[in-house]
């Protein structure tokens, strides 16, 4: 029976932020927050496997002071608990600090079969956390995995390379990260949305991890997000020989660079 | 808006959002095209438990409260206003009406397969002519030893064809006008009721409106529901709970349809630049906007009132009121924005006007509100 663990993110949901169109900031004042797309592939890939073998899933997120709005969405999803950890002073968290949080906050549990995180978020998209936390946990990390299952003590995985998939065998403990086609994840019916308030959730303290200074400084600094805006050319072609207007756009295709 | 909803409230809502998204709004204008009850949809929303949300856990509903029933009303009418008038006459109308004067008996028996959806429940009040038990056709309930005999005819019933349950008003003493009319639970499969035929509507396709016969419909003693005479209060109750549903749903149309306007206003270029730039369309997009926030604010309000047992029969009616004014001129608004487009029979704006037509004027057979609202004021 696997004991898994999945990790997420509490990022804000895109749809709602506005580009400022002066200085072409970001308005997020009435942005909500959600879970990050491709961890709920991971929750469900999870909560799938279990549902097959039995065992558990435990979840856990790191991230500012928001996070804890997020307990009851994820355990609706299928995990049976969740441990956070929520610290305004971690809101420029890079890939680096969150892998070294994470890590310190699986070492202090027990240990798991199985650690499943989303190939990438859907704020920053990095795609470091997995094979960092792999790496810091000293176990293997197999990502961009489309198809996952477990037979006994083997994790069999299928990766999705540029032309090609590879299917993988692991022994023992792994962190793979999915991919969005590995499943779609499951509408929570609304008796799981209810039934969350009842699953235990509980917070650690960064301060209890035991993580140096160094640890919890991030490597990458944020420097400015901007909106990204399409403008168009507003080209017209008015030449009366349609030959001479797609000789013309031709041209013009090309003087940008397009063909 | 927040109207400070709880977690629970907002992930109710959140995921009626995504179900609506992920399974009604692909079908939504086939199912209005086609006016086919959509089975399957209704299915799906019974394995995630929407059927049965705000009703007791002991006979398997979710007990979420009526304010989260409410929303996710709104949420499937940002959609489709035909499946939202499905829900709410299954279970703002039917179902309420058996949890509310059902005996612990009728409870047991009727409303865990109401809460599954293994069941779907429907509301026979309307009938041929104008108000209940005043046309020709009425429905007459006669007491033969333990047993009613129910004959007459019903009109604009929905669900009406595809419930399986009913709950239906009829006149156990037709001297006695609205006095002496009493209110039975009948299943659809029970001899002499029958469907004489599903009427053709503007709007709200899909949610059929049937006319039901009654030819000596016997129904037992146990399957009455509420006190003999009874039946004209708790029709009127079980209407001022399903109007706030309505007003959801309105509001939830309206939403809808404001969206589908903002998008097109600032897509449409006339006289070299967006049509939303001009002051005209500006201030109908922004009294509608300000209309709909009310109406939201007031329906949620009242749906706490219901949910908290508070009286409410008032504020109901001021829902009802209000949001089928705000909702009714803010269609019109819409087109008119919209113009050609909008008015167009392949777009969702036309579909919007005729389901927010069909949604003010459902639950209003009983009493005017504002007749409940004066009454109130008055007494």
């Amino acid at each position: 029976m696997p004991k898994i663990l999945v990790c997420y993110k509490w990022v804000l949901d895109e749809q709602d932020i506005k580009i400022n169109p002066g200085d072409l900031s970001l308005d997020t004042s009435r942005a909500k927050y959600k879970i990050s797309d491709y961890d709920k592939n991971a929750i469900e890939a999870a909560t799938q496997l279990v549902e097959a073998h039995e065992g558990s899933v435990d979840a856990l997120t790191f991230g500012n002071d928001k996070v804890k709005q997020s307990l009851k969405d994820v355990l609706s999803r299928g995990p049976g608990k969740v441990q956070w950890i929520g610290d305004p002073a971690f809101e420029q968290a890079d890939a680096f600090v969150t892998a070294n949080v994470l890590a310190a906050a699986i070492r202090n549990n027990e240990s798991y079969d199985l650690i499943i995180c989303g190939e990438g978020s859907a704020d920053s998209y990095s795609q470091q956390v997995a094979p960092r936390l792999a790496t810091i946990l000293g176990i293997p990390a197999v990502t961009f995995v489309q198809e996952l299952s477990i037979d006994g003590s083997r994790i069999i995985a299928t990766r999705k390379l540029g032309d090609c998939t590879e299917v993988v065998e692991v022994q023992g403990s792994a962190v793979i990260s999915v991919l969005p086609e590995i499943n779609k994840p499951r509408i929570p019916s609304l008796k799981q949305v209810m039934a969350a308030s009842k699953k235990p959730s509980q917070e650690l303290k960064i301060a209890d991890l035991q993580l140096s200074t160094e640890d919890l400084q991030a490597k990458t600094v944020n420097l400015s997000v901007k909106g990204y805006v399409m403008n168009r050319k507003n080209i017209l072609f008015k030449e009366t020989n349609q030959a001479d207007n797609v000789a013309k756009l031709v041209a013009s295709l090309a003087q940008e660079g397009v063909c | 808006m927040s109207y400070a909803l709880t977690e629970e409230q907002e992930l109710i809502q959140q995921s009626a959002r995504e179900f609506t998204q992920e399974y009604i709004e692909p079908i939504a204008t086939e199912i209005d095209n086609t006016s086919a009850y959509p089975r399957a949809v209704i299915r799906q929303m019974a394995e995630h438990d929407f059927l049965g949300l705000y009703l007791p856990e002991v006979f398997g509903g979710t007990e979420a409260g009526y304010l989260s029933y409410v929303l996710m009303i709104e949420e499937i009418s940002k959609v489709s206003g035909a499946v939202a008038s499905i829900l709410i006459n299954h279970a703002s109308l039917a179902a309420y009406s058996i949890n509310c004067f059902g005996t612990a008996e009728q409870k047991q028996a009727y409303l865990p397969d109401l809460c599954s959806g293994e069941k779907l429940g429907a509301f026979a009040l309307t009938e041929p002519g104008a108000a209940p038990g005043a046309g020709t056709h009425k429905v007459v309930a006669t007491k033969v030893g333990d047993n009613y005999i129910l004959t007459g005819h019903k009109c604009y019933i929905a669900n009406g064809g595809v419930a399986d349950v009913y709950v239906v008003f009829a006149l156990t003493n037709p001297e006695a006008g609205a006095k002496g009319m009493s209110a039975f639970i009948v299943d659809a499969s029970t001899a002499g009721l029958t469907v004489s035929r599903t009427i053709g509507k503007m709007g709200l396709r899909g949610c059929p409106s049937a006319e039901l016969v009654f030819e000596n419909v016997i129904v037992p003693e146990a399957n009455l529901l509420g006190a003999e005479g009874a039946g004209m209060k708790m029709a009127q109750v079980a209407q001022l709970v399903a109007s706030v549903a309505e007003g959801a749903q309105v509001v939830g149309i309206a939403q809808a349809a404001m969206d589908d306007a903002v998008k097109y206003g600032k897509q449409r270029i006339q006289f070299g630049r967006p049509i939303a730039t001009f002051p005209a369309i500006q201030t109908m997009l922004a009294e509608m906007a300000t209309n709909i926030y009310m109406a939201r604010l007031a329906v949620y309000d009242v749906a706490s009132l219901i949910e908290k047992g508070e009286p409410f029969a008032k504020e109901a009616a001021m829902v009802k009121l209000f949001t089928g004014r705000i909702g009714q001129s803010a269609l019109i608004d819409v087109i008119q924005i919209e113009g050609g487009y909008g008015y167009s029979q392949e777009m969702v704006a036309s579909r919007y006007y005729r389901d927010i037509k069909g949604a003010v004027i459902s639950s209003s057979s009983a009493e005017f509100p504002e007749k409940v609202i004066a009454s109130d004021l008055l007494a």
